[in-house]
């Protein structure tokens, strides 16, 4: 089945896609942090019954991992193609992904909390991935006691997910605002609204690509819609920011412009190898210029979002089957791009 | 004590920088503490700062306002044995329960880092259950005209009485 992140779609504006994270725990255990090795496998099994068991057709769609099972290279790909985060690829203790077919939507248990419901889509579409993280959530809660009070609603081992347990996020291409200088100014006036931005694989991470992940910090006193809808207000702003400043290259520096993507483009398709940084970089160019409408979207086999999480050296030593050293990597980095594009 | 900065708002937030060996401190109200350059400077802002705190990576900067401080007790979590101090050292509470033992000493750290204090989005799924089944529930086509014939009834209009009569009985034809 086609993964949603290889949705041609996700090549045709700002936004690359969106998310929705609910944070989850059951009654009666400790956070994850303090489980016993047999209270963590039981919260395992009681999870993964209450999505995969003879109700429930939507379990069928899902796919049962235990996370020790893996082999490095796995987890790594599975990191890079945002489906695990970084905490549950390193715990040694019991815990477990349960995976869509399409991979648009993850469960990931004993990681930070007990439950984590992660719903993807391409594009600006929160909606979406809000519907879909909703409707599992009500699922695993029809069998199993979530922890809730009444005052602090859904309870979670860390005080900044307290409330609605909601993480939603958009990816957003943002290369004008990034070259242009802006975005320390950006994410000082989206933290004003309780939002914040980072790069592409979350908390601490270097901004890769011009790749932005925004999303909201405040979980609690406000509904899932409210705060949905000021990260949509928020964001519409940014896209808007964005657009402008490519309209204005566009109009002005057109030359300029071209080239780079072009030089960009070329260098992707004739080198021999290349690390990841400077892929990253190219492929961030070569994106402006399709959806600027410079170069032909024909060019790449697959939408530049998903190339991106391929030349990330999991998923590549995935590709090639075996783990490579820095400069193996470089040189299958450069022969994939070689096929890729066109 | 007032905010350092306006000196008109009570400050609730105590700073703490070290930044190379220097130590500043400042005592700020929420708004100042929000817009304030000492944290741009530094290049965090007031959640990263606050939220680096609670992972217990803190070194670099300290916050924490009135609800940490005052009432500072030893109270322990009956069901995970985690104290107060634990969560203010990791970051982190212990199980569930403890937001029940730490109740009025977390309304003010959730005001300070959150803003809002009572959860106001979806319910459990046990009080969902409880007002679907509640929720009254959807009247058929007979039921509905059952209550308008009553309604008729009662107020002696005869005509409209049986015309209702009439539409019953030829739903009821119409299910046979
Ligand atoms: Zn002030
Ligand atoms: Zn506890």
């Amino acid at each position: 089945m086609t993964k949603w992140y290889e949705d041609k779609a996700l090549d045709s504006n700002v936004v690359l896609s969106s998310r929705v994270r609910l944070a989850r725990n059951i009654k009666g255990y400790p956070f994850s942090k303090r489980l016993t090795d047999e209270q963590a496998k039981k919260i395992v099994e009681e999870v993964k019954n209450s999505v995969i068991n003879d109700r429930t057709p939507i379990g069928k769609t899902f796919q049962y991992i235990y996370m020790p099972d893996l082999e490095r290279n796995a987890k790594l790909a599975m990191l890079e193609n945002h489906v695990v985060s970084p905490e549950l690829i390193q715990k040694q203790t019991p815990c477990a992904v349960l995976v869509n077919d399409d991979n648009s939507i993850n469960i990931l248990v004993n990681e930070e909390d007990h439950i984590r419901i992660q719903a993807m889509c391409p594009g600006y579409n929160i909606e979406k991935a809000w519907e879909d993280a909703d409707r599992i959530d009500n699922l695993i809660g029809e069998s199993v006691k979530y922890a809730y009070d009444e005052e602090f609603g859904f309870l979670t081992a860390c005080v900044t997910n307290v409330g609605t347990g909601l993480r939603a996020s958009f990816m957003l291409h943002l290369p004008m605002l990034e070259s242009n200088g802006r975005i320390a100014e950006l994410a000082n006036s989206v933290s004003k609204f309780g939002m914040t931005i980072r790069g592409i694989y979350g908390e601490g991470s270097k901004p890769l690509g011009a790749i932005y992940q925004i999303s909201n910090q405040v979980t609690l006193g406000k509904s899932e819609k409210e705060i949905m809808d000021l990260l949509k207000n928020i964001t519409s702003q940014i896209i808007d920011k964005e657009n402008a400043l490519r309209e204005l290259a566009i109009k002005n520096q057109h030359t300029e412009l071209e080239d780079t993507v072009y030089r960009a483009l070329g260098t992707l398709k004739y080198c021999v190898k290349i690390n990841s940084a400077e892929a990253m970089s190219l492929l961030s160019k070569v994106r402006l210029g399709i959806v600027s409408g410079i170069i032909d979207p024909g060019c790449c086999k697959s939408n530049i979002y998903n190339v991106m999480m391929n030349v990330q050296s999991g998923n590549l030593q995935s590709r090639i089957g075996h783990s490579a050293n820095e400069s193996e990597r470089d040189i299958a980095r450069a022969k994939y791009l070689k096929e890729i594009f066109v | 004590m007032l905010c350092d900065k306006c000196k008109t708002n009570q400050a609730t937030v105590h700073i703490r920088q070290n930044i190379n060996g220097k130590v500043r401190e400042y005592d700020l109200c929420d708004k100042c503490a929000a817009a304030s350059n000492i944290l741009n400077d530094v290049n965090m802002s007031f959640d990263n700062l606050f939220e680096g705190f609670l992972n217990g990576m803190g070194h670099g900067g300290m916050l924490y306002g009135d609800g940490l401080y005052s009432n500072k007790g030893t109270d322990v979590c009956s069901i995970c044995g985690s104290t107060f101090d634990d969560f203010v050292n990791g970051g982190r509470l212990g199980c569930p329960e403890c937001y029940d033992t730490f109740r009025d000493r977390l309304r003010g750290v959730l005001k300070n880092i959150q803003g809002g204090v009572r959860h106001t989005g979806k319910g459990s799924p046990e009080a969902r259950r409880i007002k679907a089944q509640t929720a009254p529930k959807e009247l058929t086509e007979e039921e509905k005209l059952k209550n308008e014939l009553d309604v008729a009834i009662k107020n002696e209009e005869y005509e409209k009485a049986a015309e209702l009569r009439d539409k019953i009985r030829a739903l009821k034809n119409k299910e046979e």
